[in-house]
């Protein structure tokens, strides 16, 4: 008999786990519980949950919540930022429980594709954030203009080595659509406007997590140690990584680095000097207005089909500017009250 | 408990399935919101779950005869990324161009210098284990006609081919690494995983395989069953369901016929078992292991396929840690690691439990942390009450 309850004392934890998490009408939002059915549930799909990019989101999308009492908000995304099988899954999962709009970020322009189609048949608008998609079976495509902020730091990378030297640029990952066009900015821009800054390493993917872009950074200085004066980091944890790996070689200030994204992290690594500049997107109005949009259009209204969110630099000369900090070190407690 | 045979009896017959069921009302709880469709057990999501459980449960049919002969194949994600990969690049008529260039310069001599060395190779272990060359010689040019026409091709049938074939070449790559070095199957497809991972990433040039611009409006058409294989509403209504899963079924339903019906059945729980004993009464270790891998490696293929059919792209970073969830699937519906045990029915519903908690969590609207922290637990919940059924019988 003991033995028996042995196996009970497994499935108590498990259970009080489960229930506790359990969302009593409303996660994220304490006094919203038990509300009038007629509420639009919104789902905003990330591309993960780890970086400090999506909590951004997060925050932007609870904003929306907060300032349109008719909607609520699910927040799920895939545990890794790589899972595309996962994201789709998530997609096909709420299109099941027939939530009235999805807002998604995809992380993958075809992959992507098919649950997309099917939640748009199915009349659920789906708003697509931050990186863009092959298809034009959408409501409404809100994001950076990332292309334009990679010009933004070649530019800003041109101009802090006076308009010569070698760079490295680690990229992030394979297939994200978002990085990809700011690795192409950089790129043409550096190409048609600094011929005298050379690229010596390019074809170096960070992987999807800052322990993976650290590795990628040391080896790259390790081989390129005595020749590298500037370096582009097209997203948050490769800036991190690369900053990390910067330190530890004891190259601060050596070697200027440009990144994309802010954190708390790559901030402090910014006023320790390890950081010049940083291209920053407005994460929060980004998940705001991608509900924004969605409930719109449940409500009737036209939706536009391309949303800019803009894009703006930050450097050490301007951190402390109040319209700076607002977008590189936002209050997210405001909005999360987590 | 109760003790009567009767009780016994059924235990044994609902068994397979009590964790699962378990699993089912936990979540139907969970998910159950008044005023609000109960939709977790309706059939739009129990349709879903097994399409987004198909690829785990074909990978896990190879893996259950693995683990049962005491093995286990770690380069599963792999293979499936490879699989992925080479269905697009053959659906592009690209495959053997992009062979040539990732791996031998550009030269063909060289690549089919690799494929004599290879044909070499499979020749001498098939001459060593049955002492005649003919048979084997006619094998092996069905094979390479096969292989030719697969890899060389282009469009739907080629890519579907081709993708189960190199599945079959990794594994049957795997089953002769472990025979001929002696060395443990976990290094040894532990090493695999990083080689075929390697290979993946320069046979697509480190990017993911988008389907070629021109070919894209087949998919449509004549190759709309390939990329319609996992789809929720297939073009067969009567079919209910993607024919992706009634290929897993049908696959599962050939697994089992192999594994109870079939000689090599039972010499792979006979080697699983006792290996020495198995030796000593003569049975051929090494053919029945290299069997054994090159059926995981089928299955993995032909999850590959499946895989593209869901993301419409190959993707050669994919799948990275598909192989654990695998094992666990196996693991849970009966399988020991130590070998000798193992079920297909048992991993097909250890893959459904797996995918109906992910699923269920999704509907809960459980935060992924709490998500891994419950998958953790009821793997080692299910093995647990598994164990303790085994001991007591």
């Amino acid at each position: 008999m003991i033995r028996q309850l042995g196996l009970l004392a497994w499935l108590i934890p498990v259970l009080i786990l489960s229930g506790c998490n359990r969302p009593a009408g409303d996660p994220g939002n304490p006094n919203a519980s038990g509300d009038a059915p007629a509420k639009l549930r919104i789902a905003v799909v990330p591309k993960g949950t780890s970086h400090a990019f999506w909590k951004s989101i997060h925050a932007g999308a609870c904003k929306a919540e907060q300032e349109f009492p008719d909607v609520q908000i699910i927040w799920k995304g895939p545990a890794q930022e790589d899972d595309r099988t996962e994201q789709i899954n998530i997609i096909d999962n709420f299109i099941t429980t027939r939530v009235d709009g999805i807002v998604l970020a995809p992380l993958d322009r075809t992959a992507l594709v098919k649950p997309v189609d099917n939640a748009m048949a199915r009349k659920i608008p789906v708003a697509i954030i931050d990186s863009g998609i092959d298809s034009t079976n959408i409501t409404s495509y809100i994001s950076t203009d990332n292309y334009n902020g990679g010009r933004l730091g070649a530019r800003h990378l041109a101009k802090l080595l006076g308009g010569k030297g070698n760079v490295i640029l680690l990229r992030y990952q394979i297939g994200s659509e978002s990085t990809e066009q700011r690795e192409k900015g950089f790129m043409e821009t550096l190409a048609s406007e600094f011929p005298e800054m050379k690229v010596i390493s390019d074809n170096q993917y960070a992987g999807a997590t800052q322990p993976s872009a650290l590795a990628k950074a040391e080896n790259l200085i390790t081989r390129f140690k005595d020749e590298v004066q500037g370096w582009f980091c097209p997203c948050e944890p490769v800036t991190a990584g690369t900053a990390q790996a910067v330190k530890n070689a004891g190259l601060a200030g050596k070697i200027k680095i440009v990144g994309f994204d802010s954190g708390p992290d790559v901030m402090t690594a910014m006023r320790e000097g390890l950081v010049h500049g940083l291209v920053v997107q407005d994460p929060i109005n980004m998940g705001y207005l991608g509900v924004k949009t969605v409930r719109s259009v449940l409500r009737g209204e036209k939706a536009e089909a391309r949303v800019p969110t803009g894009e703006y630099l930050v450097t050490p000369d301007n951190i402390d500017e109040p319209r700076s900090k607002e977008l590189h070190s936002p209050d997210l407690a405001k909005w999360l009250k987590e | 408990m109760i003790h009567a045979p009767w009780f016994r009896r059924l235990m044994n017959l609902v068994g397979p399935f009590l964790g699962l069921m378990i699993v089912l009302a936990l979540f139907s709880w969970l998910t159950y919101e008044p005023g609000r469709p109960f939709v977790y057990l309706s059939a739009e999501n129990i349709k879903k779950v097994s399409l987004q459980t198909t690829v785990l449960a074909t990978c896990g049919l190879g893996m259950t005869l693995v683990i049962i002969c005491g093995g286990i194949d770690l380069s599963i994600g792999s293979i499936v990324a490879l699989s992925n990969v080479v269905v697009v690049l053959v659906m592009n008529g690209k495959l053997a161009d992009q062979t040539r260039e990732a791996f031998f310069r550009g030269e063909s001599t060289y690549a089919i210098g690799t494929a004599l060395f290879l044909s070499a190779i499979v020749l001498w272990t098939a001459y060593r284990q049955t002492k005649t060359i003919l048979p084997a010689l006619g094998w092996l040019a069905v094979a390479w006609g096969l292989a030719t026409w697969a890899f060389t091709g282009q469009g739907a049938i080629p890519a579907f081919c081709a993708g189960t074939l190199v599945g079959l070449l990794c594994g049957w790559l795997n089953g002769l690494f472990v025979t001929s070095t002696g060395v443990v199957p976990f290094i040894i497809t532990l090493g695999t995983m990083e080689i075929y991972r390697g290979v993946v990433l320069l046979l697509a040039k480190e990017t993911k395989v988008d389907i070629a611009s021109d070919v894209r409006p087949k998919l449509a058409q004549e190759y709309r069953w390939l990329d319609r294989l996992m789809t929720e509403a297939p073009d067969l209504e009567w079919l209910l369901v993607g024919p992706g899963v009634w290929i897993m079924v049908a696959a599962a339903l050939v697994t089992v016929v192999v594994l109870s019906r079939m000689q090599l059945g039972r010499y792979f729980f006979a080697i699983g078992s006792n290996e020495e004993a198995g030796r000593l009464s003569g049975l051929p270790i090494g053919m029945i292991k290299r069997w054994v891998y090159s059926l995981s490696g089928l299955a993995a293929g032909l999850a590959g396929v499946m895989q593209f059919s869901r993301l419409s792209t190959g993707v050669p970073t994919d799948n990275i840690g598909l192989e654990l969830d695998v094992i666990a699937a196996v693991v849970i519906g009966g399988g020991s690691l130590r070998g000798g045990e193992g079920s297909i029915l048992g991993t097909l519903v250890g893959a459904f439990i797996l995918g109906f908690m992910r699923n269920g969590c999704t509907l809960a609207g459980i935060p992924n942390p709490v998500q891994r922290i419950l998958v953790g637990g009821i793997i080692i919940l299910a093995v647990a009450i598994d164990e303790r059924r085994h001991r007591r019988r």
